[in-house]
Order: structure tokens, then C-alpha cells, then sequence
């Protein structure tokens, strides 16, 4: 359980910030002006400065409960690439039993001694935008996106037994602009827990939210 | 190196288009032909070029006159207008057509029928038996009543350039006055008026319906202070029509909007005239017509970043109109602005080499044009004349449409009609041609004028450059190359350019060339 969503998660991560990262264009001595590179260079039409972040989640990588998640962040946009998330807050409002400590209790007349499910996910996080870009909508719109990259510091509290766990967390989202001031959000998060040093085990959660954003500021056309 | 006269006469030619090769004022010109004299047989029109080239198709055998309206007349025409109600067109069309044809000339239900007829015509996509059918009823003037209907038919699809100009402005509506129009239409009536006066050389009288025109605030004003500010630029009162111009820009009025984007090119090439590059830049960046349309608007703010300065821009701009939307466009020049671009920046063999790339594109024309070998021919020329002429281009434009139009005649089903619409497609497709074989020698020498005026400025180019390299002491570029700094995390931002043409990204092209002069 601990591990497998962020063997998934962190491939990803890496993936994208190695392709971010792209070389430099250089203007070879040898080579022609027509020949150097040539740039499409546009204003962004959606800038983000403040950002209010509110939606539902989905915490699905515990087997004996799904737990449903009110999310929510405020996020400062330093720029169109790096932002600092200063709070990110999942409330888990609702838990799915799945069924699977029934079928232990009758099939094999085990249950699990200790069910520790989470009641809240918080972080603070950097985040890293390195792609934004334009999509062709069935040749008829053109849609603008982001992917971005948060990476940051999280807590987490939790129910049965009650205690609270701190760690990192780490993720990817994809922005899609609906304005200049509205965006829907998709974000995954890989929260990697702990209950302290002294007992150390690493809890892993993986969080799906969907979400809207309002935007406040940044460089208003 | 570049001077703007052509650009006030362009300007001038959109005002009054088109001016060009227009028959004298009074003559009537060779598409005037109604259907009723299509029908009837008649010789074309009196003042035909006697340059047209194309054979007349002889019109089929008049039909025998009736004298007599038959007396169920009225019951056909009750039911045809049954079957318009219910957009049963095509059998509405057929009965419109045969109440038509067996009525005599004087009898006003003709003019109604020929009226109906053309809802129904306009209803099956056959547009341009519907414009006939419409001019035959403002032109024969037997029903005042209907002039409104069908004048305010004709209006949008003149607007969206389904009429021929020449047909409808210069052979209906110049000579004739017209009385007890809506108050739109007789603006648009008197406009169009108006500037054909002005295209006459009737100055005093064009100026007057114009400047009485444009002190209201309806749409059509804005046409008339337009081309009041575009006769003044010709009239060199450059302020005069820049203030014009600007009220018309910052208007907050309904204006079309197309009148608002030409009053925005003016006033870009005014403010470019009198070297406020960035001005000019601002009007150019601000004219949103469709794209297809901004060819010469590209090719302008080409002229724009390289007269401020800015190669880089200047050479992102030709990347632009390379896309595949301008691939018909005639625009030599962009190899020119390349040239100069580059060789302002000391990137001499890049300019030497869009020096060659010209003469490569362009070697087989201008080994013909320096041969003198005939160019009316080579379909090449002809297209490139076609599209750099606006009469041209429109004509080529309604050439397309009636024969398409043509080609899907077999959605009447009614014979008589069939050969009534077989006859006006031959007929107006027949004075087509005729119309572009008459300007095309025209235009076809402007093509070639214009390919020895670049190709002389080429050479110009590369002689400069060759001084610039004596000048420089060396062969190889003066300044050390360095990195292109793409700054991150701006407001802007860099899209490289794969070859992928995005048509919002057209017009924001820079080619990251990096100037080599020591400055």
C-alpha cells in the first residue's frame, strides 16, 4: 500500500521535470539566420497571481476505505513558472467501505487489528509550471494548458488510532484555462507520512482532486 | 527604400473599388444583360470592351412574348407562395418560374414572381440566379414597390461578395434614383452612390452625398467617413485624414467592422509615412480581419520592424506569410524585407542567400519577362495577377461561385427551370470570363512590373552587402555569435517553431537571428 502509488507518482514527476529542462538555443557561428531558430513569441493570456483552489477528492489507494476529500489551496503565483502553494488542505468528509474486512471476517476469520484512515491532508508546497501550451479543440478552439509540478512539505491526521503524521508530498496537476480568471484544475498528489522518528513507518497516500480556480492579479491584460 | 504612393492609391482602391478598369461613366457595362434579355435574346450591352476576347454565347431562342396573363395566375401565384411558407422551395421555385415566364413584361405580378423566385433561388444555394433575378427587378424598375425588398436582399450578399460590383453598382444602381427605401438601404444606396461618383471624377457631387451622409451616426457614416478621409489622404492632407481616421478607430459605434479595420490600415500607413513606427505598429497589430485578408497587412509590418529597427520581428513576419493560408499571395517583397533585414543585422551571406532564394522562386517568370515572351498564359501569373488585383479577385471569386453553383443544378428538378437556370449560369459565366480576360493583360503587366522592381532591388541588396563585407575588412560575420537568451518565468511566452503553423501565432513569429554588427 505504502509504496506502490509512489512508484507510479515519481517516474512521472521526473519524467517531466528531465523533459522540462530543455536545451538553450544557441545561434551556431556557421549557421544562417534563416536557418536559426525561429520562435512564436506571445503574451500568456492567462496570468496568475493570487489563486483560490476549491473542489472534491478522491483518497483511493487504501483497500479498506475510499475516503472523499473537500480539498482547497491558496497559492501566490511568483511568476508564470514558480509558485509557492501556502496551504493545501484536504478534509475528508466521507469514507467508502470497500467491503474487504467483511470478506476477511467471513472468508478467512481475520480482521485488522489496527485501521488507520485519514481525516485530514494538509501541505505546503512549491510549485514548478515548466509546460504550458495550446491545444487544437477538434479544429475549432484552441484551449490553453498547463502542467505543474508541486513538491512540498504535508501533515496528515488520522482516525483509529488518532494521531498526526508529517512528511512530504509531491505531485502533478494539469490546469486548464477557462478565462483570464477561472481555471479547472486536476491535480495528483503522492503524500508520503510519518508518525515521527522514534516509530518510523511511511504511510502513503495518493490523492485525485478535480477542482476550480479563481485567480486574483497577476498581470491583468 | 520604400516609398508609399501605391499604398494611398490601395487605400483609394478599396474606397472606390473597384476602380480599375471600369467602362467609361455612362457606358453600360457587358454583364448588364438582364435575364429578361437573356431570355429574350438580346445582343450584349452597348460599351462592351472591344478588348474581350471570350465569345459570346448566342442566348437560346426567345420564348414567344405573351400578351396575355393567363387567368389562373393569381391561384399559382397563391400556391407557390403556399409552398414558400412551408420551404417547400424547389416546387415553390417551379411554380414561381412558370408564372414568370407566361406573364407579359408590364404585368406587375411578373416582377413578383421574378421576386418569390429569387427567395426560393437564394433558399437552394443557387445565389447567383437569385442575384439576377433581384437586378432584373431594381434595373427594370416596373415595380416600385419591390425595389426595397430586393435591394435589401441585395445588400448582404453584396457584402459578402456575391454580386459582381460592376453588375450591380456601376450597371443598376449609378445612373438611378431611387425613392421610399428603408433607411438602411438608401444609405447603402446612396454610399455606394456616392463613391461611384468620386470614381468618375465627379469630385464635388461624390463628396457632397458623402459629407452629408456621414454626419449621422448609422453604419453606413462610418463607409462615407472613410472614404472622405482616404479622399483626403489622397488629396495629401495627411492630418486632416489621420484625425478622421483615428474618430472612426476609437468610435464605440456599431461600426462594420471591416470599415473600422481599413480605417486602421490607413491611418497605420500615415503614421508609418511619417516614420512613427510604433504607432504604425500599434494600428497594424490592432486589424482582426480574418486572416486570408492580412496578407498585405503582414508584408506592412514587415516594413514596420525593419524601418524601427527591429529585424528580428521583420524576419518572424515573413515567417509568417509563408503559411499555408497566404500560399496564393504575390508578395515578392518578403524576399526584399529578408534582404534588408539580414544585411541590417551584418548577417550578409544570410542576405546574399534570400538574394538567391528570389532569383530561384522567381527565375523562370523573369526569364520570360526579360524574353518578352507572353505571360497571359502561364497559369502562374495569371493566378498571382488575379489575386493582387482586387477587381480581378473578385471576379474570380464569382467565376468560383457560379460555377459551383453551376455544377449543382440538378437540385431543379423542373425542367423549363433547369433551362431557365442552365441559361443564366452560361450567360453570367460568359461575361465573367469576358471581365477577367479584359483586365488580366492589365494585370498580368502590373505582376511583371512589379517582379523587375524587386529583382532590381535585389541586386541593390547584394551590391550593398558586398560593400558592407569591403567596408568589414573580412568574409565572416563581425560580431561573436552568442547564446539567445529565452528568459523564463515572463509574461511571454516562446513557442519554437517545428514547421507547425498555429494561426494565432502568425503575426508573432521572430526568427532569434542574432546582429552581428559592431556598433
Amino acid at each position: 500500500m505504502i509504496h506502490r502509488g509512489l512508484r507510479r507518482l515519481i517516474p512521472i514527476v521526473t519524467l517531466g521535470l528531465m523533459t522540462a529542462v530543455g536545451r538553450t538555443a544557441y545561434a551556431d557561428s556557421d549557421e544562417d539566420a534563416d536557418e536559426v531558430a525561429t520562435y512564436a513569441i506571445q503574451r500568456r493570456l492567462f496570468r496568475v497571481g493570487l489563486e483560490l483552489n476549491g473542489g472534491a477528492g478522491i483518497l483511493p489507494i487504501n483497500a479498506f476505505d475510499k475516503g472523499f476529500t473537500a480539498s482547497g489551496s491558496v497559492t501566490w503565483h511568483f511568476n508564470s513558472v514558480l509558485a509557492w502553494e501556502i496551504a493545501q488542505g484536504s478534509y475528508v468528509f466521507a469514507q467508502l467501505d470497500t467491503g474487504l474486512k467483511k470478506q476477511l471476517m467471513e472468508n478467512f476469520a481475520v480482521q485488522p487489528t489496527e485501521l488507520a484512515t485519514p481525516l485530514f491532508l494538509g501541505s505546503s508546497n512549491l510549485v514548478f509550471t515548466p509546460f504550458y501550451g495550446k491545444l487544437a479543440g477538434m479544429n475549432r478552439s484552441v484551449n490553453h494548458v498547463e502542467v505543474f509540478f508541486p513538491v512540498g512539505l504535508a501533515m496528515a491526521r488520522y482516525d483509529n488510532p488518532g494521531q498526526w503524521q508529517e512528511g512530504i508530498d509531491l505531485g502533478l496537476g494539469l490546469r486548464w484555462f477557462l478565462d483570464s480568471h477561472l481555471s479547472a484544475r486536476l491535480d495528483a498528489r503522492d503524500f508520503l507520512l510519518t508518525p515521527g522518528i522514534k516509530e518510523f513507518s511511511l504511510t502513503n497516500e495518493l490523492l485525485f482532486a478535480v477542482g476550480l480556480s479563481v485567480a486574483f492579479g497577476g498581470a491583468e491584460r | 527604400m520604400r516609398t508609399f504612393p501605391w499604398a494611398i492609391l490601395v487605400a483609394l482602391a478599396w474606397a472606390i473599388r473597384p476602380a480599375y478598369a471600369r467602362p467609361p461613366a455612362g457606358a453600360t457595362p457587358p454583364s448588364a444583360t438582364t435575364a429578361a434579355e437573356i431570355k429574350a435574346g438580346a445582343a450584349p450591352a452597348a460599351g462592351a470592351d472591344s478588348k474581350a476576347a471570350a465569345p459570346v454565347v448566342p442566348a437560346p431562342a426567345p420564348p414567344e412574348s405573351p400578351l396575355v396573363a393567363p387567368p389562373d395566375t393569381d391561384q399559382r401565384m397563391d400556391s407557390g407562395l403556399e409552398k414558400l411558407r412551408s420551404g417547400d422551395f424547389k416546387n415553390a421555385a417551379a411554380i414561381f418560374y412558370d408564372v414568370y415566364r407566361k406573364l407579359p413584361l408590364i404585368d406587375s405580378r411578373r416582377d413578383q414572381a421574378s421576386y418569390h423566385l429569387a427567395v426560393c433561388l437564394a433558399n437552394l444555394g443557387l445565389t447567383q440566379a437569385a442575384v439576377e433575378h433581384y437586378l432584373e427587378i431594381v434595373s427594370g424598375r416596373r415595380s416600385p414597390e419591390l425595389m426595397d425588398s430586393a435591394l435589401t436582399a441585395l445588400k448582404p450578399m453584396y457584402e459578402q461578395r456575391l454580386v459582381g460590383e460592376g453588375r450591380f453598382v456601376e450597371g443598376v444602381l449609378y445612373g438611378t434614383q431611387f425613392t421610399g427605401l428603408s433607411p438602411e438601404v438608401a444609405d447603402f444606396v446612396e454610399t455606394l452612390q456616392g463613391l461611384t461618383d468620386i470614381r468618375h471624377r465627379f469630385f464635388k457631387w461624390g463628396r457632397a452625398r458623402l459629407e452629408l451622409l456621414a454626419q449621422s451616426n448609422r453604419p453606413h457614416s462610418f463607409s462615407a467617413r472613410y472614404a472622405l478621409a482616404v479622399e483626403k489622404i489622397a488629396r495629401h492632407e495627411d492630418d486632416a485624414a489621420a484625425k478622421d481616421l483615428n474618430a472612426i478607430v476609437e468610435s464605440k459605434a456599431n461600426l462594420p467592422f471591416e470599415v473600422r479595420n481599413q480605417a486602421r490600415l490607413a491611418l497605420g500607413r500615415i503614421f508609418y509615412e511619417k516614420k512613427q513606427y510604433e504607432d504604425a505598429w500599434r494600428m497594424y497589430r490592432s486589424i482582426d480581419s480574418p486572416l486570408p485578408l492580412q496578407d498585405v497587412v503582414m508584408v506592412e509590418r514587415a516594413w514596420d520592424r525593419v524601418a524601427s529597427g527591429e529585424q528580428q520581428r521583420a524576419l518572424g513576419l515573413l515567417v509568417g506569410l509563408e503559411a499555408p493560408v497566404f500560399h496564393t499571395v504575390f508578395a515578392p517583397e518578403r524576399y526584399l524585407i529578408r534582404g534588408i533585414a539580414l544585411r541590417r543585422i551584418c548577417q550578409y551571406r544570410a542576405a546574399h542567400l534570400a538574394t538567391n532564394a528570389f532569383r530561384a522562386h522567381y527565375r523562370d517568370v523573369l526569364e520570360k519577362i526579360k524574353n518578352r515572351a507572353s505571360l497571359r498564359d502561364d497559369p502562374t501569373i495569371r493566378s498571382w495577377a488575379v489575386e493582387g488585383t482586387p477587381s480581378l479577385r473578385a471576379a474570380s471569386r464569382i467565376q468560383g461561385i457560379l460555377t459551383r453553383e453551376k455544377g449543382a443544378l440538378d437540385v431543379v428538378a423542373d425542367k423549363p427551370l433547369r433551362a431557365h437556370m442552365e441559361t443564366i449560369y452560361t450567360s453570367a459565366l460568359t461575361t465573367t470570363n469576358r471581365a477577367i480576360e479584359r483586365d488580366i493583360a492589365d494585370a498580368v503587366d502590373k505582376v511583371a512590373d512589379e517582379l523587375l522592381r524587386i529583382d532590381e532591388q535585389m541586386s541593390l541588396v547584394d551590391y550593398e552587402m558586398g560593400a558592407g563585407l569591403f567596408k568589414s575588412g573580412e568574409g565572416n560575420a563581425l560580431g561573436a555569435p552568442k547564446s539567445i537568451d529565452i528568459p523564463q518565468g515572463t509574461d511571454e511566452v516562446y513557442f519554437k517553431f517545428d514547421g507547425e503553423y498555429w494561426s494565432d501565432e502568425l503575426a508573432d513569429f521572430s526568427v532569434l537571428a542574432t546582429d552581428r554588427c559592431v556598433r
